[in-house]
This record gives C-alpha cells, structure tokens and sequence, in this order.
C-alpha cells in the first residue's frame, strides 16, 4: 500500500494545519477538524489495505481476439459478502500497463470487460494485479493476481467488423480452398447452411435449392503458407484466420503447410485455439529461408502469387 | 467527470457557502449570487465548451475578484478583510465548480472546502455549525469515494452509486464516532497558548458587536451582532438543592442614566443586607453557610469581573485564583484583576442563600439620593404619562412590589423583544415607547428604571448573564457570552434589593421551552456547547459518566433481555425454514473444515475434497441428502 498523489497532498495539507493549529492558542473545535482529518486519513488507510482482504479472484480469462478487436476478459470470483468498487485489473505486458475498472458486487460471481485494442502477437502478461484507490483515494492498495496464458491476438479474418463479428467475404472458398468444384443441386434440409443457398436456383424452382460441392469443401481446408511472403504475408495470415473460422463454423479441419509446422485442426484434431495461437504468433522468415514443405497439389497456397506480386 | 461525483461538490460547496453565512460576517447579496452559481452548476458547466462563456465567466471572476481588493484597500479598510477573505474562499469554490473539466482534478476543491470549515468555526461556534459539520462528513466522504471511483475510469451505474452511498452512510458514521472518540479522550492542553502567541488571532471584524458582557450601556448601539456560544461560566452545585442556583449572575449595577446612556456612578449601599469582607481570595457577606454551595469556572475575558449572584454569601477563590486582586463593592458586585494568573479561567466556590426574599413592609421606598432623580427630559411624555397612570391602576393602597409588578408586566406583555441588532428595532426610547418598536433588553431594563423612578420608587440597571442552560445530569449551568442580559433591581422596603426583570423574550422563550423542538433544539445545543467548551473538567465528568454507566445499564437490561429473546426467536425461524438435510449438509462440511467455492456444487466439492475414507463417506451421505432435498434426486 501507497500513498496517491491526492494522499501525499493531503498530508501536507494537514502539516500546513497542524501547523496552524500549534501555532494559534488551543481551539476545540479546530482540534475537532484536525481530529476528523486524522480520523478520516487513518480509516483510509486501514480500509484501504482491507478493501481487497478476502476476495477470492477464482479466475481471470482473456479470449484470443482478432486484431484489431478489444479482447474480452473475464474474472470469476467471490467478493466475500462485500461490495468492492473503484478497483482497477491491471495487466502489464511489457512496458504498459493497461487497467480495466471494475467494481465486483458482493451478489455477482462474474465479471467481463475488455483489453484495448491490440495489434497481432502474443502477448505476456508479466504480472497481472488487482488494484484500488478506494475508498478515499488517498492510498492505492495491490494485489498480484495468479500468472495467466499468454493473450493471443490473432490476425482478422478477411471482411471482418468489430461490430459484426461475422466473417462478410470468402474468398478462400471462391477461389477454390481445396480446389473444390460445383457438384450439383438439391432441395434445401434442415440444419443445412442458409449461405449456401444457391438464391438463382431457388428462385427458379420456387423453392430453396442448395448447391453442392465435390472436392475440398468435403475433405477440410488444406493450405500451405509460405512464410517468405513479406509484404503480402499478413494479409495470408488473415485470410487463413478466415478459412479457419469458416472450417470451424461448418465443422470440418483445416491442414495448415508451413516451414517447421504442419498440423491439422478441428474436430478429433488439434483444438482451434492452437491455430489462432499460432496465427498470433507466427512471424515471417527472409527470403533465404526453405520453402515450405511439400502439400497436397489441391492445397491452397498462401500469399497468393498476385497479392505478392 | 461523472455526474454523482458532480452532485458531491455542489453538495460540498454549498455547505461551505453555509458555513460562512452563519458567521454572519459575509455579506448575503455576495452570499445568495454564489448559491445561485451553485445550484445551476450543472449546467453553468455544460456552458465551459463554448469560448465566449469561459471569457464571461474568467472576466467576472476577475471583476468580483478586483472588487474585494479595492474595498480592502481603498474603501472598507482591514474590517472588510475578513468579510472577502470569506467571500473569496467560496467564489474559488464556485469557480472550481463551474469551471472543472473532465480531465481537471478537483483535489483543491476538496482542500479547499476543509480549510473553510477551519477558519469559520473561529467565528461561528452555534448549533448551525454543528448541524453543517455532520452534513459535511458524510458528503464530503460520499465526494471522496465518488472521486476515488471516477480516477478508475469507470462509468458509475446506478447500482455503484448506490453501493457508494450504502458505504458513505457507514463510513460516515464511523469516521464522526472515531473522530468522537479522539476527542474525547486524546490527552492535551486546553490551556496551550500557540507559539505564535497573540501574532495569529482570529477575531469576528471590527463591524461586528458581540453579545457579551459591558461596563458600558448605550442605548444607540446598532450593527450587525455576532451572538456568540462561547462559554463565560460553568457553574457546578457541588451540594445543596438545585433549585438554589438563581439565572441571573450579576456584573456591574448602573445608577445614573443620562441621553440614552448609563454612567458609571458610586452605588448606594444601603439595600444590600450585608457588604463583602474579606480579602485573599476569602469572603464573606453573612455568616453561615448557605443552603447550596457552587463550584464556578469562568473563563477569563476582557470583563474584569467576577459575577456572584444576589443570593451568593460566601466566596472562595481556587489556587492560583486566590493571588488576584478582588475587590468588592457596596453592591455586591466583584472587580477582579487576573491579568497574571496563568491559564485561561480561574475557579471558585461559592455559597448561596436561598434565592427569593418576600417583599412586602413598607407601601413605598421614599428615597430622593441624587442618582434617583429622573431628569423629565430623559424620558418620552408618554412614558411618564404610561407610568402615572399604571401605578394609579395598581390602587391608591398598593404596594411597592405590586406596583413595579404592573409596570413591569405592562412592558412585558405590551413590546415585542429584538435581538440586538435585528432590523426594525428600536434606538432609543422614543422610539420604542411612541413608534412601539420593538427592542433589546437594555431598552426594556432602562424603560422599567425610569419609569419606576418617576414615580419614586428606587431602582437601578444590572447587567450580567441571565441562562437557562442546565443540565441537570451533571448539575451544571452554563453561562455564555450570548446569555448576556440587562434586568432591573428595586429596593424594597423589606426584603433590600430585588431581581425584576421586564424583558419579555424570558417570558416567550419559556413558553417556547414546552415544545418538542425547542427541547430537542435545546438539547442538541447543550450536546455541541460541550464540544466547543470541552475542557479538564467536562473530560473528568464524562469519564465518571462512563464509569457509571454500566450501572446505569443495568437499569435497562431487561430492554437487552427482550432483544436478545426477539433475536434467537427470529434465528430459529429462519434456520427452521433451511430444510434439516441441507442445514446437515453444511455442519458436515464445518466438520471436516471444508468451505465452497462460489459457484461450487456439492458434487463438485465431494469430487475435489482429499479426505479420509470416514470422512469420504459422511461427505458422500450428507451431499445425498442435500442433493435429494435441493434437486429431488432419487
């Protein structure tokens, strides 16, 4: 526990008082003032250093987060039948601090809120703490929290918002993602995926009609990334976020060719959140490097031969 | 800046603008535009984005700010010093309030507003101050927590606020009983002299009277009046009935009354039944004891007197108060030279008679000394025809006492009482006699002396402290310096000098006293007024008081008794309410020292738990159970 900026001002308020008071003949009732003022910085102090005795922080949990996007973070815990307001989470990751405000409520177990805005990487956190000024704002009172995962954030998916959270382009998929091919049509089923309407079809026959496809769609995503890609190496990145999460969301695997790394996601694989790990991490290599290793020839290969050039 | 924190400062400053306005040293048309300024705060504040409002509002600040200094300066002097001092602390305040951005720290607001609340309890110590002060701490804790809130970033829901005002009223009352606590008993010097010495006094402003004691009596006197709680006496029966302590405890006696004004004149002896003797800080006016005996403690003050009642007999001065120099006159008032003693009140016992004598004897005091000639110039027409006319109503047979007993219930009963220096009262006696105004008790104590003289019964003007303030816990009166009084004294033919008193606001205010308010009113003041007086002695009392009180408790056990009944009733209820295989449940786990996690489910906690198999399997049953009753598992 320290003294804030307000706490140290206070305390030489209250040297210019005692001051004043030692000064002048004896007075009850600036004795009175000066009492509270004692009182008041003595409760601060003492409340404090118990405004985070007793709270149980079960757990702190940031979500990988496209670029770009403010990760989420959620803290489970029990305020011990008290409500605890004006404290900050703070996480340092490297030279920043960033401090979300929070206030938990003795009735709540849950508590979410988000990091800013974050570029790609993975990012360590190398303490997080609970802080408070409270009640007074005189003295501010820390508590280091238990080390969490590292934070990954991962590049956007391609036609991704903020605020939609939904991915607008396919780009992967209409440029042939493992090299798929139109394989006919047939009538709309429940649980099928309305993107996959084919709307001048079904607007023909009167009814909903879906188109299929032979090939890659089927079989999962097979990409190979070069990582010699340079300018055009980020935009891969996302466009690879991209198919991950479209593979993710039609439950099927993504095979991911890289140097040093060749891997598959999704379901009975490695769980999704190792890619976007990966993908938050990985960095391009120099031109010198070894291609990537060699993949399925329906792979698609990333950055594409018009984004480099 | 958020909107709660917001409504904190404007509460803060305007409680600041309270504080100096019942110092009555600031002027109310400054005074009233500031609250103005105030109250529209939050919305003067939405104004601050605009260039032109910030360059009204710096360049009225700056105007009010040169009109102070050049009233201190050039018109007003130094009296008006203390009056912009006040009304400079407090546009700093409302300029800060107006003029605060959401990025701007309002930390000197916070600062500010105590260091007002210092420098006004030197001038106003009244119960306002102390109904200000309790509503300062909680704001000014609510403000703080507010404060301590929005420097997190966060937004303040409603939920938080309220969360905050929850903590605030808690708070509040912790810090105000802590600070209570400290005060009573954190050993220190109440005599202490500061090492500044007298370089560093505060003093209400030159303008400004005080309601206190005088030699002098002057009718004319007007001005704003600072009736002040500051204590004068304490007076303690220390044996004897309490009944024996008179209210009125004299200072100086006035004979000769010239233009509105009472001069200092040898008073007669004759009247007084016995003079003092005595010296060494002894004396004594009769032989015997006295019915009750007093312990007085009067600060010392500017009134060399000591102030021994009509009744006082016997007089013995504490070390080191027997080394002044007393002297006692015919008429039984005491001079009292003090300057060397050291300390800030001297002490003394003192004996009393019983306080009324019959009157009665003689149909009239003929006396015709010199100071009892009434000059007919120095009196209204109409008040000596008001005089000759009342004492031919009271009957050609009557006596003296009923004859001053209908003059004085016709000014009592007839005029209306001012405070010194309330607007519309009366300057002299013309005025109050003719225009009816109303007046202050000097007024009415030299109306009565007139016109008793006039019809020749001999009288003169006392004045001194008149106080009702008593408590009869501690059997203690306190006489302050508000309570000072003037009153009249009429020799009677058989029972010497006697108390008369035709000021009616004693009359008013003893009717008042019968209201619930005016007794809690006059109980809140007698609580404050031993803060503001609290010394040695009133330490030493409330210590004894709290030696005795767990006799005292006693008394009330059975209130005790009855809660602690109501209290297992209602836990029994509820626990009755908990289903028995749940409330199981839970002394299984303070048993075996376990404790749910939030959130946690028994299941859960039976898988985590590292028991032994005893254990295990009275964990296994009672979770069971608990899960039978909970979730209706079969």
């Amino acid at each position: 526990m320290r003294p804030t900026g307000l706490g140290i001002k206070a305390a030489l308020f209250f040297a210019v008082l005692l001051a004043a008071f030692l000064a002048t003949a004896y007075s009850n009732l600036f004795f009175l003032l000066l009492t509270a003022l004692v009182v008041l910085g003595g409760c601060a102090m003492v409340w404090s250093a118990r405004s985070l005795r007793g709270l149980v922080i079960e757990s702190v949990a940031v979500e990988a987060t496209p670029a770009g996007s403010r990760a989420a973070v959620r803290v489970e815990f029990d305020a011990a039948g008290r409500d605890r307001v004006g404290m900050t989470l703070e996480f340092v990751i490297g030279d920043d601090v960033y401090a979300l405000p929070l206030s938990l409520l003795r009735e709540e177990r849950v508590w979410c809120g988000r990091l800013p805005e974050l570029t790609r990487g993975v990012y360590t956190a190398t303490e997080v703490r609970f802080a408070t000024a409270a009640p007074f704002a005189l003295f501010r009172t820390v508590v280091p929290v238990a080390a969490i995962p590292p934070i990954a954030i991962y590049p956007r998916p391609l036609g991704e918002t903020e605020e939609s959270g939904a991915a607008g382009g396919d780009e992967l998929g209409a440029n042939g993602a493992g090299a798929s091919q139109p394989a006919g049509l047939r009538e709309f089923r429940p649980g099928d995926d309305p993107r996959r309407i084919h709307w001048k079809a079904s607007a023909r026959r009167g009814e909903p009609v879906l188109q299929e496809w032979d090939g890659g769609r089927g079989a999962g995503y097979e990409i190979v990334l070069d990582r010699r890609g340079g300018a055009a190496f980020e935009h891969a990145l996302s466009m690879i976020a991209s198919a991950a999460q479209r593979a993710r969301e039609a439950k099927e695997t993504l095979t991911l060719h890289t140097q040093d790394h060749v891997a598959t996601y999704g379901a009975e694989q490695r769980p999704w959140g190792e890619l976007l790990f990966f993908l938050a991490g990985v960095t391009a290599l120099d031109m010198q490097a070894p291609p990537p290793p060699v993949a399925p020839p329906e792979a698609t290969r990333l950055p594409r031969a018009e984004a480099v050039a | 800046m958020s909107r709660p924190l917001r409504v904190a400062m404007v509460g803060i400053v305007l409680i600041n603008l309270g504080f100096v306005q019942i110092t009555e040293a600031a002027e109310w048309s400054w005074l009233a535009a500031l609250f103005v300024l105030t109250v529209a705060a939050p919305w003067l504040v939405s104004l601050t984005r605009y260039f032109w409002y910030r360059s009204i509002w710096n360049v009225g600040v700056q105007v009010v700010f040169g009109i102070m200094v050049h009233r201190f300066t050039g018109v007003g002097g130094a009296q008006h010093l203390l009056n912009d001092g006040l009304i400079l602390a407090v546009l700093c305040q409302v300029h800060l309030l107006n003029s605060l951005n959401a990025k701007q720290k309002p930390d000197l607001l916070f600062f500010n507003s105590f260091l007002i609340a210092v420098v006004t309890s030197y001038l106003s110590i009244d119960l306002p101050y102390m109904v200000l002060f309790l509503l300062y701490v909680p704001v000014l804790v609510f403000g703080l927590q507010m404060l301590a809130l929005t420097r997190t970033g966060a937004e303040p829901t409603g939920r938080l606020v309220r969360a905050i005002l929850r903590q605030s009223v808690v708070r509040s009352a912790v810090v105000l009983v802590l600070t209570m606590g400290v005060f009573l008993f954190f050993p220190r010097d109440f005599q202490r002299k500061g090492f500044a010495g007298d370089a560093i006094k505060f003093k209400p402003p030159r303008g400004l009277m005080q309601t206190d004691f005088t030699e002098e009596v002057a009718l004319d006197r007007g001005g704003a009046v600072n009736r002040s709680s500051e204590t004068v006496m304490e007076v303690e029966v220390v044996g004897g009935p309490s009944n024996a302590v008179t209210g009125y405890w004299r200072g100086a006696t006035h004979t000769r009354y010239r233009d509105g004004r009472w001069l200092p004149a040898p008073s007669p002896r004759e009247g007084m039944r016995a003079t003092w003797r005595g010296s060494r800080g002894r004396f004594l006016r009769r032989d015997g004891n006295g019915i009750a005996s007093l312990r007085v403690v009067q600060r010392k003050s500017r009134a060399k007197r000591l102030f021994p009642p009509l009744n006082a007999n016997r007089l013995r001065m504490t070390p080191p108060a027997n080394k002044a120099l007393i002297r006692a006159d015919n008429d039984g008032t005491m001079m009292c030279e003090w300057g060397a003693l050291p300390g800030k009140s001297i002490e003394y016992v003192m004996a009393v008679e019983a306080p009324f004598r019959q009157p009665g004897g003689k149909r009239r005091t003929r006396r015709r000394d010199s100071w009892m000639i009434v000059d007919t110039r120095q009196m209204p027409d109409r008040m000596r025809a008001v005089a000759r006319d009342l004492a031919r109503r009271a009957g050609s047979g009557a006596m003296q006492f009923q004859i001053v007993e209908t003059m004085r219930s016709y000014l009592a009963h007839g005029y209306n009482y001012l405070a010194p220096g309330e607007d519309g009262g009366a300057r002299d006696l013309a005025e109050f006699f003719v225009e009816r105004k109303g007046a202050h008790c000097e007024i009415f104590a030299t109306a009565l002396v007139l016109m008793l003289r006039s019809e020749g019964i001999p009288s003169r003007l006392v004045t001194g402290y008149r106080s009702g303030e008593w408590d009869a816990t501690q059997r203690v009166m306190t006489v302050r310096k508000r309570d000072s009084h003037a009153w009249v004294e009429v020799l009677d033919p058989q029972a010497g000098w006697m108390t008369v008193d035709p000021t009616p606001s004693l009359d008013a205010a003893a009717a008042k006293s019968a209201s619930l308010w005016s007794e809690f009113r006059g109980w809140a003041e007698t609580v404050w007024a031993s803060v503001t007086n609290f010394n040695d002695a009133t330490r030493l009392r409330v210590l004894a008081w709290l030696r005795d009180l767990p006799a005292r408790a006693l008394r009330y056990a059975w209130i005790a008794g009855l809660f602690l009944v109501w209290f297992v009733w209602r836990r029994r209820r509820r626990r009755a309410r908990v289903p028995l295989a749940v409330a199981d449940y839970g002394s299984v786990l303070a048993t075996l020292k376990l404790e749910r996690r939030a959130g946690e489910t028994p299941r859960e906690l039976l898988a985590r738990a590292d028991l032994e198999p005893d254990a295990r399997s009275e964990l296994e049953a009672a979770t069971r159970r608990h899960e039978e009753v909970r979730y209706a598992v079969q």
